[in-house]
């Protein structure tokens, strides 16, 4: 009877278990657009734009970028010029950073044809710079390990995203969460314990924290929850991320308050 | 609405002065074994050359001169039975039919049998008998109404193996699914594999697909009607089935004898059973139940009671740790009355309710729960008025209340870092009056003719937005985006702030060219109020419904449709070709990269668009002899226009099909093992892919086409299935019965497309498209019984 009972759970299994394979497909061809990479931050000479064109998506040639672009970043206080450095980048004067809680104006110039965009760049929440480590067993498909867990405290009236990253032993792990502070506790001291993680003795925990302002986080929230395929049941009708870029480029202008805290797991 | 009413008096005044002699022949027509009422059952007076049908609770009504009269009463697989009355007062004839002995199903059925195919004003209504479907082969072998509908012609699947339809172009918010007449708001179990109505408790039913009858409404593309059994009055019987995944038993019996009975019918799954054979699935959770329960009381010859419920559940989950469930529940209490011989009344109490829940755990202080719901209650009055032969009149009303909750958060740990938050609630109450003549001033030519007004009000307390330039949302750099909200509108609980009515006219309308021929047209103009917001296809129940509000304007249609109808070989095999046209206005359209997610301002992340759909359907059956089925084939055409998508231009609806064909066939080859098979070819969906890509911050992000621009490659797909009935002997009786039904799906292992993906070949380190495919060769077996 076990048996049986087995073999028809294999049947069952082999049901449900979908199967994947790489198929040909025409997808026609479309017109090259402009790609703007907007990158303000605060941490010295880490800023840039990036200026490049779109290619084919199945056979892509080697990256074409714009080397004869204007680049400009303004705010309140003043104009900076970015100037060309290679490879499609455009860097401000040595030792820049752009200061918090300002809005910042990005305007391109490619072709004779104008692209700009507007960003505001908010300072990020405060992170305490000790971590808290938890012994906990396995659970489900959660290895046993030290759960980790941060404090932070939210100050800030407006709504503010934060684009969070963490790693260990010198590798971010690229699951990037983003979420808002809208919904949180504001004005006290809060714990967070990062979903799924455990570290192990002597690992060295890395954080990473970034702040966006609506329409960039807007921009990450459609491209994460933009299904590489279509069609699919499970998947949002696919179409291209809102760009805060005007004048027909694609791209962002992000503008972001970074703030790393790291730890050795006793 | 006045003058319609006189009109009908007038009729009923004509009538009495024209007919001082007539009498009204009256009553119900219920099988013979059961004692369950027969829907559309006939009564044929032979010397007049006319007849009627029953209603949904198996009543009919005919009136006709005094004198002496053969009568036969009639209904597919049922022996006919004849009477001759001297008819020469009012009478009640209550008739028993009972079912054809297996000898008797062989022969041929001539004699005075209508022809429906031909004679009947109905057009555009899919409907197939329950014993039919099951033996259609359908997946996993679960007996599924649904997915027999979608192998007739003008209806779709929304997927493979999905029991969600695309009804001649709508999408599948168009369809209003009603189960003893209450809205079931989501017809679908484990992501819409399986269908929430149990074979074994459901008498009847019929998709309107147009032509929509006055008293239906509510939504743009179809109705279903879906009756429950009432539960056998003369004996106590159980029924179920065991199949590899779900099994299903079902009790009913008298509660005093012929004069009330129950049914209760139930179905659970038990995938769960084989999750901890494998290490993917060990800590999975995946299962569905539901329950149909059913009472009737024949109060007097006069009145009878009907009360029905339903509620169902489905539960997905991983390890404690992330999991979501739904469910429908009904409940509807019936109370026909008969005031006299020509007017009959039935009254109902309609209570429905669709949840539910996603439930996230992901850390001690990082968990939450979401709910969301609609709740409707409502009271409902439809009058048939029997006026004589020719005029029959049907009036009455449908008024619900609703209540949406459209979202709900709250922390399930109180060390949770995640704060209490809910969406205001909204309220509003839809009001329908409905009133409609079926006329048969000649002998060839019928129609049935009236109009629907429905009225639908938004009430407090509730609030509304007001938007920058008054625009909801705008379009800025190539997307359209959610506008900027600068005031709230705020209402009083209990006040009725905003209000749309419409008058919805419908016709139909047939001419007999002869008793083999017909020709047959019809009208119907449907308002929609309610509208589903869905970013995904499949019924996850992730999905959530939101009333028409300033904001949302109610969804519109107008179909016109036409067919020629005609039957060959002695009505064995009936034909049909029908061509429509459909123009919707205000189609609830997601914008690009819509957040329906717990959004308050839902309005924001909609558009409202126009869809146009249009086909022709081919229609071929074969309905008697030891070999029946049918070939379907549509040829039709469904899109889609809304300002700043696509530049206003039309374009494809997803489920665009320009070909979709069925082909079913069943054949006896003897008394006990029966062989069925089915095949569907469809065109490719329509689908938005990546034409381009461009590099940020390292991450290769693609350019999409324009909504809808691409097209996957066809769908195609064989069943087959074989019936094994229990040895019997010729003239006896046998208490038991059961059957094994044995059926392969996709019997050829077509690799249909389920999803499609685009991602880098890790091989080549270039893009590439991958398909995923669901089912191939999928065998069942179900073991069947009744005793």
């Amino acid at each position: 009877m076990k048996k049986q009972l087995y073999l028809i759970g294999i049947v069952f299994l082999s049901l449900f278990s979908a199967c994947t394979e790489k198929v040909d497909l025409e997808l026609g061809e479309t017109q090259t657009r402009v790609v703007i990479e907007g990158y303000l931050v605060t941490e010295v000479d880490s800023s840039y734009v990036r200026l490049s064109l779109t290619q084919d998506y199945f056979n892509p040639v080697a990256p074409v970028y714009i080397p004869d672009g204007t680049v400009e970043i303004s705010n309140d206080q003043g104009t900076v010029m970015f100037n060309y450095v290679g490879e499609g980048l455009y860097k401000g004067p040595a030792g820049y950073i752009p200061d918090t809680a300002k809005v910042y104006t990005l305007k391109v110039v490619v072709d004779g044809k104008e692209y700009t965009s507007t960003a505001t760049l908010y300072p990020m929440f405060e992170v305490d710079p000790v971590l808290q480590f938890d012994y906990k067993p396995a659970s489900g498909f959660i290895d046993e390990g030290y759960a980790v867990t941060y404090y932070s405290v939210d100050r800030r009236e407006d709504e503010v995203y934060t684009r969070f990253n963490f790693g260990q032993n010198d590798t971010m792990f690229d699951q990037e969460i983003l979420f808002t502070n809208a919904d949180l506790k504001k004005f006290e001291r809060v714990p967070f314990e990062l979903p799924f993680y455990r570290a192990q003795s002597g690992d060295s925990v890395m954080l990473e924290f970034r702040s966006l302002d609506v329409p960039i986080a807007t921009y990450f929230n459609a491209l994460a929850n933009l299904n590489s395929g279509a069609p699919g049941p499970f998947q949002t009708p696919p179409a291209n991320p809102p760009t805060n870029i005007s004048g027909g480029a694609v791209g962002y202008f992000l503008c972001a308050d970074i703030r790393r805290v790291g730890q050795l797991v006793p | 609405m006045k003058r319609f009413l006189i009109l009908v008096l007038l009729l009923g005044a004509g009538s009495a002065k024209s007919m001082a002699q007539d009498i009204t022949l009256s009553g119900r027509i219920t099988d013979g074994a059961t004692g369950e009422e027969l829907i559309g059952a006939n009564m044929f007076v032979t010397e007049l050359k006319n007849g009627t049908v029953t209603n949904v609770y198996g009543f009919y009504s005919f009136t006709m001169p005094k004198g002496k009269y053969r009568i036969t009463y009639s209904y597919v697989g049922y022996e006919d039975k004849d009477t001759v009355l001297n008819v020469n007062q009012d009478m009640t004839i209550n008739i028993e039919l009972m079912e054809e002995s297996l000898e008797f199903k062989e022969a041929l059925v001539t004699g005075e049998k209508v022809d429906k195919n031909v004679s009947e004003n109905k057009m555009s209504v899919v409907s197939i008998d329950v014993k039919t479907v099951k033996k259609i082969p359908i997946l996993l072998g679960e007996v599924d109404i649904i997915k027999a509908i979608q192998l007739l012609p003008g209806v779709q699947s929304a997927g493979d193996g999905n029991t969600l339809s695309i009804v001649r172009g709508g999408n599948v918010d168009h369809n209003l699914v009603l189960l003893d007449e209450a809205v079931v708001y989501n017809p679908s179990h484990v992501v819409g594999f399986f269908s929430v109505f149990n074979g074994d408790a459901v008498k009847d039913f019929e998709l309107y697909k147009g032509g929509i009858p006055s008293q239906y409404g509510g939504r743009l593309a179809s109705v279903m009607d879906i009756r429950m059994k009432d539960g056998n009055t003369k004996k106590f019987s159980a029924s179920g089935g065991i199949g590899i995944l779900s099994s299903r038993l079902t009790l009913e019996g008298p509660i005093q004898k012929e004069k009330s009975s129950f049914i209760i019918s139930g179905r659970r799954s038990y995938f769960d059973l084989f999750f901890p054979l494998s290490d993917m699935t060990k800590d999975a959770i995946a299962n569905f139940g539901d329950l149909n329960m059913k009472v009737n009381f024949k109060l007097s010859e006069k009145d009878r009671l009907y009360i029905s419920a339903y509620t169902g559940r489905d539960r997905l989950g991983f390890a404690g740790i992330a999991g979501f469930g739904w469910g429908n529940t009904t409940t509807t209490a019936r109370w026909n009355h008969i005031f006299n011989q020509k007017l009959f009344l039935n009254t109902s109490i309609i209570y429905s309710r669709y949840n539910y829940q996603i439930d996230f755990n992901l850390a001690k202080n990082l968990n939450f729960q979401r709910l969301n719901y609609i709740d409707d209650i409502g009271i409902k009055q439809d009058y048939t008025y029997y006026v004589n032969p020719k005029n029959t009149v049907r009036f009455g009303f449908w008024n619900t209340f609703h209540t949406f909750l459209p979202g709900r958060i709250e922390p399930i740990t109180s060390e949770s870092i995640i704060t209490a938050a809910s969406l205001p609630k909204k309220r509003a109450l839809s009001q329908a009056y409905y009133v409609s003549h079926e006329w048969k001033p000649i002998g060839r030519f019928e129609m049935e003719y009236g109009f629907r007004v429905s009225v639908f009000s938004n009430a407090g307390k509730g609030r509304e937005f007001v938007y920058a330039n008054g625009q909801k949302n705008f379009f800025q750099d190539g997307s359209v985006r959610p506008g900027t909200v600068i005031d709230t509108l705020f209402y009083e609980s209990g006040k009725f702030y905003n209000t749309f009515a419409n008058i919805e006219p419908r016709v139909n309308m047939v001419y007999r060219l002869n008793s083999k021929s017909s020709i047959k047209a019809s009208y119907n103009r449907m308002a929609q109020y309610l509208h589903l917001i869905q970013n995904i296809a499949a019924s996850t129940g992730q999905e959530f419904w939101t009333p028409s509000t300033p904001s949302i304007k109610p969804q519109i249609a107008d179909q016109v449709a036409i067919g020629y109808f005609r039957n060959f070989f002695d009505n064995q095999v009936e034909g049909s070709v029908e061509v429509y046209y459909k123009n919707m206005s205000n189609t609830v359209e997601l914008i690009d990269n819509a957040t329906i997610d717990f959004t308050e301002n839902i309005e924001s992340q909609l558009v409202a668009g126009r869809g146009r759909a249009y086909g022709a359907e081919f229609f071929l059956r074969k309905t008697k002899g030891k070999t029946t089925g049918w070939v379907a084939y549509t040829l039709a055409k469904s899109e889609r226009r809304a300002d700043n998508i696509n530049r206003g231009e039309w374009y494809n609806f997803r489920f665009d099909r320009r070909h979709y064909l069925t082909v079913v066939a069943s054949h006896d080859l003897n008394q006990r093992i029966n062989v069925s098979g089915s095949f569907i070819f469809a065109t490719g969906d329509a689908y938005t892919a990546p034409v381009g890509q461009y590099t940020l911050n390292g991450q290769v992000i693609p350019l999409y086409s324009d909504r809808n621009a691409l097209r996957i490659p066809a769908y195609h797909r064989m069943d087959l299935s074989m019936t094994l009935y229990r040895k019997k002997v010729e003239g006896k009786t046998y208490k038991n019965e059961s059957s094994w039904v044995f059926s392969i799906y996709n019997v050829y292992g077509r690799r249909n497309f389920y999803t499609l993906d685009f991602r880098v070949d890790e091989n080549t380190g270039q893009n590439a498209a991958y398909k995923t495919y669901l089912f191939r060769v999928v065998p069942s077996v179900t073991y069947n019984f009744k005793f």
